[in-house]
């Protein structure tokens, strides 16, 4: 038993002295013949469906980057880490991207909460980070004083306060309903702020909340919740929650014989969410950053070519990626070098590129880009359809 | 009363779930006397069997179904003999039993992530998604019947076998006290195989209908586990009605909880009612006082 011990000791001794030269070596190559861009997305986890179109919408973009002449004539070479969707995790898959990949600019992640969480560690090791699709305000926030910035967190999409007013005004003034209920993860920013939001505008419309349901996350079970919604009767029913957690609420909805209106967000956007709903799915409206059917010629160029090359429709992770990865290229291309403090200083002034959602120009003063589009679409048949589309003014 | 009746529907089906699960943390610790955390991976890795037989193999879902019972089975005797028996034979403390059942819970949740990825799975339909309309007072859908069903029929034949068949008779007396059972002629391996067994037919008969109300994901074993778990002792641990008797119980009164209380406490409610049982009536509600050395 002795014996057995101390080998097995030594083994797991072995494997780790080699495991830590491997992440010496790996750190040593690389060199400088290459640009490496970290992006730390859910691959795994209850943000899977999401993390895989933002990875495929940033390989998009770096391939296009690369087969212009990459960036100051050095070839851009991602490093994806999977966060598992989970906060906890976010730390450390951050430093590990810039400690021992030697990132110079990094990409993620798709979860507000899971963006927040990488704020610290970004403006400590000052790396530039962009989130392509987090709408959370607290995101490019320093974590220490919510009031000011945080120097080194940017975002390629809109926020929540804008989301949740389209939301809103579409109840009020597309649909004319004025009774509506909400049912929400408590345990996430994203959609805590985004119930707020829409509430704050939905009652400055006129409209009265009349019912307001929550839940912690890893329910499954949102019958309880429902069945009081339900007896409360509204016209319109808000569900600013996730693809995975939204397919359950629409399927438990339609057994329950449900018949209002379900309104969601961007982070429901996913196929995902038809395949879990099955029939309580239709008809759900979303708002969100891109539809591959708006009939903006560069959103269907964009949508053509990723349909090329991933044979699937594309959606706002894929696309907002692509964007962000854009406006990095940019940033280090004005910078002139590929190192961190000037890829930040680049990125603020990031001016009018072409974009397949429109033109990008990032505002140095709020770090969220200026006037991004909102989309409206809805769930038909087994697919997501444009309804319209709403440009802040 | 509409609403009532529609809660109380609801609770019934959730309770269902937690019932099966806690008959099985109730039976191990009846004759191993110690809390066999991976029981919650077996629901887990029951809902991927099944998953897997009608994707994969196309099998239809009755056979799907009745495959995975046994595979889970087996799988839940295979856990025992390799992870716990050669502890006990060593006269390992009840204490490293539970630790390595903590591991085995660990171990297959990530085996899960690595073969088969962390992604959310959609059961392929079965049933019909119409629902029952109970005069129109509520709704029922028919995957809450089966499992109800399912639920109170496996609850009647553990009955009869605990109590009209010469191996649930020999595990009631291994429960009773091991070593007299075994001075008796009794298998105590046998009877602890058949045990976990059950244990895992029952798990798994939860996790392939929690799959198909719900979807089937790795960490599905995980808060339906601890549900479970809290259930067992609020019953009694160590009671096969009491382990029913908590299932539904916590099953009815979160589902009111949440529907007449606040829904943001919903998941406290089987935990305030763990504390309180645990201060007041530590061996549950239908349990018999049992002299524990830990």
């Amino acid at each position: 038993m002795g014996f057995r011990g101390s080998s097995s000791l030594k083994a797991a001794a072995f494997a780790l002295v080699t495991v830590m030269l491997a992440g010496v070596l790996s750190g040593c190559g690389g060199g400088s013949s290459e640009i490496k861009i970290g992006c730390f997305y859910p691959l795994t986890g209850a943000n899977a469906a999401k993390g895989q179109f933002n990875k495929n919408g940033t390989q998009l973009a770096i391939d296009d980057i690369n087969a212009a002449g990459g960036l100051l004539g050095k070839k851009v070479v991602p490093v994806y880490e999977d966060t598992q969707s989970k906060k906890e995790n976010v730390p450390n898959v951050v430093r590990k991207l810039i400690e021992q990949d030697k990132a110079v600019a990094l990409m993620g992640e798709v979860a507000s909460s899971n963006s927040i969480a990488a704020g610290p560690v970004v403006k400590q090791l000052k790396v530039p980070a962009i989130a392509p699709t987090s709408t959370n305000p607290k995101v490019v926030m320093d974590p220490e004083d919510v009031t000011k910035l945080n120097p080194f967190y940017f975002r390629a999409c809109f926020i929540d306060p804008l989301q949740g007013a389209v939301l809103a005004n579409f109840v009020s003034k597309n649909l004319n309903k004025t009774k509506a209920a909400l049912l929400y993860n408590i345990a996430q920013d994203y959609n805590k702020g985004l119930a707020q939001f829409f509430k704050e505008r939905f009652q400055k419309n006129g409209g009265t909340i009349i019912a307001e349901e929550t839940y912690p996350d890893q329910t499954q079970d949102f019958k309880p919740q429902l069945t009081k919604i339900k007896e409360a009767n509204p016209e319109a029913i808000i569900i600013p929650n996730t693809y995975a957690e939204n397919g359950l609420i629409l399927r438990q909805a339609k057994e329950l014989g449900i018949n209002a209106i379900f309104l969601a967000g961007d982070a429901s956007h996913a196929p995902k969410l038809i395949e879990i709903g099955g029939d309580g799915a239709e008809g759900v409206y979303l708002t969100t950053l891109y539809a591959p059917d708006d009939p903006d010629p560069k959103a269907q160029a964009f949508a053509k070519k990723y349909r090329d090359k991933f044979k699937e429709e594309p959606n706002s992770n894929a696309c907002f990626s692509y964007e962000a990865m854009m406006v990095i290229g940019e940033a280090v291309k004005k910078a002139g070098k590929a190192e961190p403090q000037a890829i930040r200083d680049a990125m603020e002034n990031v001016k009018d590129i072409e974009v397949p959602s429109g033109k990008f120009t990032m505002d140095p003063k709020t770090h969220n880009p200026l006037n991004k589009p909102v989309v409206v679409i809805q769930v038909k048949g087994n697919g997501f359809v444009f309804v319209t589309k709403v440009t802040p003014e | 009363m509409k609403e009532f009746t529609q809660q109380l529907l609801n609770g019934l089906a959730i309770g269902s779930v937690y019932a099966l699960v806690a008959v099985g943390y109730t039976l191990v610790f009846g004759v191993l006397r110690f809390i066999n955390f991976a029981h919650g991976s077996v629901l887990t890795f029951a809902a991927y069997v099944s998953l897997f037989g009608m994707l994969a193999l196309k099998l239809p879902f009755a056979v799907a179904f009745g495959g995975s019972l046994v595979v889970s089975g087996l799988f839940s005797i295979m856990v025992e003999r390799q992870a716990y028996r050669p502890l006990r034979l060593q006269g390992a403390p009840n204490l490293n039993l539970l630790i390595t059942s903590i591991g085995v819970s660990l171990l297959v949740e990530n085996a899960i992530i690595v073969f088969y990825s962390a992604d959310f799975f959609v059961f392929p339909k079965v049933l019909s998604s119409s629902t029952i309309s109970l005069g129109g007072v509520a709704t029922i859908p028919p995957v809450d019947l089966l499992l109800t069903g399912v639920a109170i029929t496996l609850m009647v034949l553990l009955y009869v076998f605990v109590n009209y068949t010469k191996m649930g008779v020999a595990i009631q007396a291994l429960a009773y006290d091991r070593d007299a059972a075994a001075l008796m002629g009794i298998n105590i391996n046998l009877a602890i195989a058949y045990t976990f067994f059950i244990a895992g037919t029952m798990a798994s008969a939860a996790g392939v209908l929690i799959g198909m109300k719900f979807n089937v994901n790795p960490y599905l074993g995980g808060l339906f586990g601890v549900k479970s778990f809290a259930a067992a002792v609020v019953g009694g641990i160590g009671s096969i009605p009491g382990s029913y008797l908590g299932g539904y119980l916590i099953g009815i009164l979160e589902t009111m909880g949440a529907g007449y209380v606040s829904s943001n406490y919903k998941d406290a409610i089987a935990f305030v009612l763990l504390v309180l049982i645990l201060l007041f009536k530590p061996s549950g509600l239908l349990g018999r006082g049992l002299q524990e050395k830990v």
